[in-house]
């Protein structure tokens, strides 16, 4: 089996989904500790609030707390199963319709009640 | 024969791509001041700028990442923070000064001042992007910005001096005001190398659907397209020195550089450089907004392209609408024009090595670029000049703020 | 931009400025005589260069007290209040397009200039 660098080819890196639209970035991984077994990756992490915990917790706790207030979906961040991954190179693609994600609520969100409402959006 | 007119449109988007707010305000202060000894800044910076864009392109083209996707990969969206505040920073002050650059230019023709025409002109520019597709902006934009041609034109209809331009192109030492020289060059140095052209244009390579095949190409543009460019710099600053210099004037306003080509053109002169320096910000203001988008976009990973109509990217198409408005805002607020693009310059400079240093390290890095990796010139190039950038703006900037 | 400079430092620079301003002025007047700018423009760039020389002038006045070289230094300021008001009137004769007017004002510019330039240059070998 292939090696896979989880830091450099993963983590940071562009999602897409099955029709290869663009999903976010892999902003954290997420494993699972297991007992007498070794740690396992078990999910893919993508949202403000995975970024803002990497850059302080405390910025993550704020983050959460927008996320309530505003967020679309309550401040909590999207995790794709491992076991959705189908391929890893350029992009990480995974075996999901980006529409049928949490991940697209902003972008339909906007693209309904505001641009969507500008003449000339197509 | 595909191949030669996509070099020959690359070669024009540069050359009406080169001139912004910057290139010009740094250009024609150098010229008053200082006659044509900093010409050799100029070229400096084109230099570097040279290998820069190259890079960008060859990034793209070989790795299918844009340069924010490739420094967020790489690095790490923690350490990646840095660079990408510092260039959202950047890029917006630069949006900012391209959108006083027009508005400045069209106070010089209707005589209404610049602040009534930010809102106006932060429209259009919003609505070019709206509307419009990537191919259309790149050829519009430099298309119209080939009228930047008459400054070459008004060097040759001028007679300068050839032995003392040729001088100017040597390194040399200023004879007087020290403090304010080297504040020009780093000036001069932070216009020219403005991280948002090449960020940019590893955007608009991906756009254009580039691979290995087209490094060619990427080459060609680069290297001649930047070149010419500069000729219109080089051309602006010995106008600048034949008309401004003799007569004393030193530009701490844009009016005061307005009359630069009367001289061999009169009326049409002042009519050519409003246009010149309007349609060469404002295509410039395409860009660096553009541009913004791009970057939080590709930051973020949120799907992207100017080509798509906005339904399609609300947010990124969300990202350059607020940019625009917010930029234009600090114009409309009455911000000084010349003093916030010189400001905006200088802090470029500062902030260059932020930029550069992650950049480079990329373009050396096997996984992106394979065999196509940097090789010893373009690193040491850009080292060198960076470095140099670096160290005359933290030197100068103090000394030209406090007083020789 | 030059909050700290040396007394000296200031003087040049006030003289720099003057000058600046001054052919600033003049060169806008010739290139409205001859046609080769728009009138507000011109009257733009004629109030600019008075303003600015009038702030000019108060900046030498507030720094006279400490001067460098205080004689050289009442003649700037001087010059530069006389030459605001022949570009203040110059401003006056755009906005009415009185030609024959800003022409004898350019020749009184030119006057000043002269006088400026002899300043300038005893500021080169005093400073």
């Amino acid at each position: 089996m292939d090696e896979i660098h989880l830091i450099r080819d993963v983590l940071d890196n562009q999602l897409v989904d099955g029709d290869r639209r663009p999903m976010g970035k892999v902003d954290g991984m997420v494993l699972v500790l297991r007992k007498d077994k070794p740690p396992r990756l078990a999910y893919l992490e993508t949202g403000m609030t995975t970024l803002a915990h990497r850059l302080s917790a405390r910025l993550g706790r704020l983050a959460e707390r927008l996320g309530r207030k505003w967020g679309v979906r309550h401040g909590k961040p999207f995790r794709i199963p491992w076991a959705k991954v189908r391929h890893v190179g350029i992009d990480v693609e995974v075996d999901l319709k980006a529409d049928d994600t949490p991940v697209m609520d902003w972008e339909k969100w906007l693209k309904k009640k505001i641009v969507g409402r500008i003449p000339g959006s197509g | 024969m595909k191949k030669a007119l996509e070099i020959t449109l690359g070669i024009l988007t540069s050359i009406g791509g080169f001139l912004d707010v910057g290139a010009i305000a740094t250009a024609v202060q150098a010229g008053a001041s200082f006659k044509f000894q900093l010409l050799w800044v100029v070229l400096l910076g084109t230099i570097c700028v040279i290998f820069l864009v190259e890079m960008s392109g060859r990034l793209a083209a070989v790795s299918r990442h844009t340069l924010v996707d490739a420094l967020r990969e790489r690095f790490g969206f923690n350490f990646y923070l840095i660079p990408f505040l510092a260039e959202l920073v950047v890029d917006g002050l630069a949006l900012a000064a391209e959108i006083g650059g027009v508005c400045l230019a069209l106070q010089l023709v209707t005589g209404i001042s610049f602040r009534w025409w930010a809102l106006p002109v932060a429209f259009v520019l919003w609505l070019l992007l709206w509307k419009g597709t990537f191919s259309i902006i790149e050829k519009g934009t430099s298309l119209f910005g080939l009228i930047t041609l008459s400054f070459v034109v008004a060097v040759f209809v001028l007679h300068p001096p050839w032995n003392d331009v040729a001088a100017g192109l040597v390194p040399s030492l200023p004879a007087h005001d020290a403090a304010q020289y080297w504040f020009i060059a780093v000036a001069i140095l932070g216009a020219l190398i403005s991280p948002y052209l090449f960020y940019f244009y590893s955007s608009g390579a991906i756009e254009d659907k580039w691979n290995k095949n087209d490094l060619g190409v990427n080459r060609g543009v680069a290297a001649v397209g930047m070149s010419f460019g500069s000729f219109i710099s080089l051309s602006l600053l010995i106008v600048s020195a034949l008309v401004l210099f003799p007569r004393g004037i030193q530009v701490d306003r844009y009016e005061q550089a307005a009359m630069i080509l009367t001289e061999p053109f009169g009326y049409w002169g002042f009519i050519l450089f409003a246009a010149s320096l309007g349609i060469a910000c404002f295509g410039a203001a395409l860009e660096a907004g553009l541009d913004q988008a791009y970057v939080v976009a590709q930051t973020l990973g949120w799907n992207w392209g100017e080509n798509q109509h906005p339904k399609e990217d609300a947010r990124f198409s969300m990202t350059y609408t607020v940019f625009i408005f917010v930029a234009a805002l600090l114009i409309f607020a009455g911000i000084d024009p010349l003093k916030l693009t010189i400001f905006t310059m200088a802090l470029t400079a500062v902030i260059l090595p932020l930029v550069i240093f992650p950049f480079l390290i990329l373009m050396n890095d096997e996984n992106y670029l394979g065999k196509h990796r940097n090789g010893i010139i373009s690193n040491s190039v850009v080292l060198i000049i960076t470095v140099l950038a670096f160290v005359m703006a933290i030197v100068a900037i103090p000394l030209q703020i406090f007083g020789g | 931009m030059s909050c700290t400079q040396s007394p000296a430092a200031q003087l040049k620079t006030g003289l720099q400025q003057v000058a600046s301003w001054t052919a600033t002025a003049r060169m806008a007047g010739e290139a409205w005589l001859k046609g080769s700018v728009p009138q507000a423009y011109a009257a733009q760039t004629l109030r600019a260069a008075q303003e600015t020389l009038q702030e000019e002038a108060k900046a030498l006045e507030e720094a006279l007290p400490n001067s460098a070289a205080a004689e050289l230094h009442a003649s700037l300021l001087k010059q530069a209040r006389s030459i605001a008001g022949v570009i203040g009137q110059m401003r006056a004769a755009v906005e009415k397009r009185d030609r024959q007017t800003l022409s004898h004002l350019l020749k009184q510019l030119e006057a000043e200039q002269q006088a400026l330039h002899a300043l300038s240059k005893r500021g080169g070998a005093e400073l």
